[in-house]
């Protein structure tokens, strides 16, 4: 039940007169979860802060743009992911950038640490420090798999949401998240393998 | 006589997100958890994918968004009569 439209009650046609309490409400609703997604695919504060106002600028310009057929937050999230992606690409010029080839190759995500770090105290799996070392294994990952990434595990969308905000198909985001999910617990086995053979020294 | 589980390790990563994500048929199910059963190597894979997932979970539980950010949202945005947080 992803299209439940009556978790979001917004008066749609307030804000096509383009009614300053009725954005208002559409600010408060969601810009939480745009900075969280801003945030984590930059970075960067201050990054962040500018993906976040620019998304709502443009979703106040362009409110005649949106149909009310998907969410409004999926709305939102489209115009976020494609502010923060171009910045991405603006800070990255002049880089090269390696293109993934569109479905995943035989053997491509065969895992190599086998550990089994579940096991490990509460304390050390939320640590500061491990912490630390989930914002950079996420920014380790591509900026096409990160969004993938976050908007399907962290921000919670349907594939078919995620999909429509990166304006691409279910297969390619699939291919994507699964890149993201393998590399993640790559990373993340390799830094909590350390710990764990720490422990028992 | 129980039906002969043909499922491989390649079987189970192909199918790990639809698996995870609770997308896959209840045969597919059944087959991917009789492998993970007798393979301790992808009952790893499969327990430390789910155990990275909910850690980025609660990590983004976590972030909050700053006063100061959301003062200078609404003053963008011409809203500054309603961005009071009383």
């Amino acid at each position: 039940m992803s299209e439940n439209h009556q978790e979001e009650p917004f008066d749609l046609e307030a804000l096509r007169r383009k009614e300053k309490s009725a954005f208002a409400r559409l600010v408060d609703e969601n810009s939480t979860r745009i900075y969280r997604l801003a945030l984590k695919m930059t970075g960067n504060p201050q990054d962040a802060e500018d993906v976040l106002q620019e998304t709502f600028i443009k979703a106040f310009k362009n409110i005649e743009g949106f149909e009310g057929r998907s969410k409004v937050s999926t709305w939102l999230y489209r115009i976020a992911s494609n502010e923060a992606l171009m910045l991405l690409r603006k800070q990255k010029e002049g880089i090269t950038h390696i293109d993934e080839g569109l479905e995943l190759e035989q053997g491509e995500i065969v895992p190599i640490q086998i550990v089994d770090w579940c096991c490990l105290p509460e304390k050390e799996l939320v640590s500061a420090e491990a912490r630390d070392q989930l914002r950079e294994a996420a920014l380790s990952l591509s900026d096409a798999n990160r969004a993938a990434f976050l908007l399907r595990d962290v921000e919670g969308l349907s594939t078919r949401e995620a999909a429509e905000a990166l304006d691409i198909s279910e297969s390619a985001l699939k291919v994507r998240l699964m890149r993201a999910r393998m590399q993640l617990r790559e990373d993340l086995s390799g830094y909590f393998n350390s710990k764990m053979t720490k422990d028992l020294r | 006589m129980k039906p002969i589980h043909e499922s491989s390790c390649q079987d189970v990563l192909i199918n790990l997100n639809a698996y995870i994500d609770h997308e896959l048929d209840a045969l597919s199910c059944e087959e991917i958890e009789a492998h993970l059963g007798a393979c301790p190597n992808c009952q790893i894979v499969v327990n430390t994918l789910k155990k990275t997932l909910q850690l980025y979970q609660l990590d983004g539980e976590t972030t909050t968004l700053p006063a100061e950010t959301r003062r200078r949202l609404f003053a963008c945005l011409d809203l500054n009569e309603y961005g009071s947080t009383d």
